[in-house]
């Protein structure tokens, strides 16, 4: 029937588009967004507390679309995530908390990571498939938390 | 002709399937291009059964020999 393609996202994007994907993937997983925040006061926010910091792979923020130490604050219980970018540019998760073993914090971090490429990839493929004249048949999220998307071209 | 579709499948990590139905031979292979390029990186390609139909054109290939019998 054609073909199947398997893909991974490059989320190489400037700044508005990838912390929309973040704010998605917050909605999605019920973190609440504290506030945009500069480095010092999200240094504030998480003194004393565990901290896991991962990289989003394939990533890239370009420079010149955010301010240095611009970052989102989102929370959900006891766990802080702040969503950046690192001195290379990529876009770096970290998780926060008093009360979680690093590997719980990693585990949150990755999950956070996923979702926002997840957030990003639908919203750059749909973006770009409406530009072509495509039409939206069928959209769900599944049990699994994936989305599944049936487009007529 | 029915219109051609995609089902599109994004897991929770980001990884992407897309299943790219009713196009045949260079368009599928050009649509598959085309989402490469828009999405990013390439694990996986597979062909199915449509692509390697072609579209609706037959080519007859036809020979004539000169059979005319030695004098």
């Amino acid at each position: 029937m054609g073909a199947i393609l398997v893909l991974t996202p490059l989320v190489i994007s400037s700044w508005p588009a990838i912390s929309a994907a973040a704010m998605g993937a917050a909605a999605a997983m019920g973190f609440s967004v504290v506030g945009g925040a500069t480095a010092e006061q999200a240094q504030q926010k998480r003194a004393a507390k565990r901290k896991v910091e991962s990289e989003l792979p394939n990533s890239e923020i370009f420079a010149e679309t955010m301010t240095r130490g611009q970052k989102i604050v989102i929370q959900r219980d006891d766990v802080t995530i702040e969503i950046g970018q690192d001195e290379r540019g990529a876009c770096t998760v970290s998780a926060c908390s008093d009360k979680r073993t690093d590997s719980e914090l990693r585990q949150i971090g990755e999950e956070v990571g996923g979702r926002i490429v997840q957030q990003f990839a639908y919203h750059k493929l749909m973006t770009e498939l409406k530009r072509r004249n495509a039409s939206i048949v069928e959209e769900s999220v599944m049990q699994d938390q994936s989305i599944q998307v049936r487009v007529r071209l | 002709m029915e219109r051609p579709e995609l089902e599109i499948t994004i897991k929770k990590n980001g990884k992407m399937q897309v299943h790219i139905k009713g196009v045949k031979g260079q368009r599928c292979v050009a649509m598959a291009d085309l989402l490469k390029e828009i999405v990013g990186l390439e694990d996986d390609r597979q062909y199915t059964s449509d692509h390697y139909q072609q579209d609706g054109a037959v080519r007859i290939h036809t020979q004539v020999r000169d059979q005319r019998p030695n004098a």
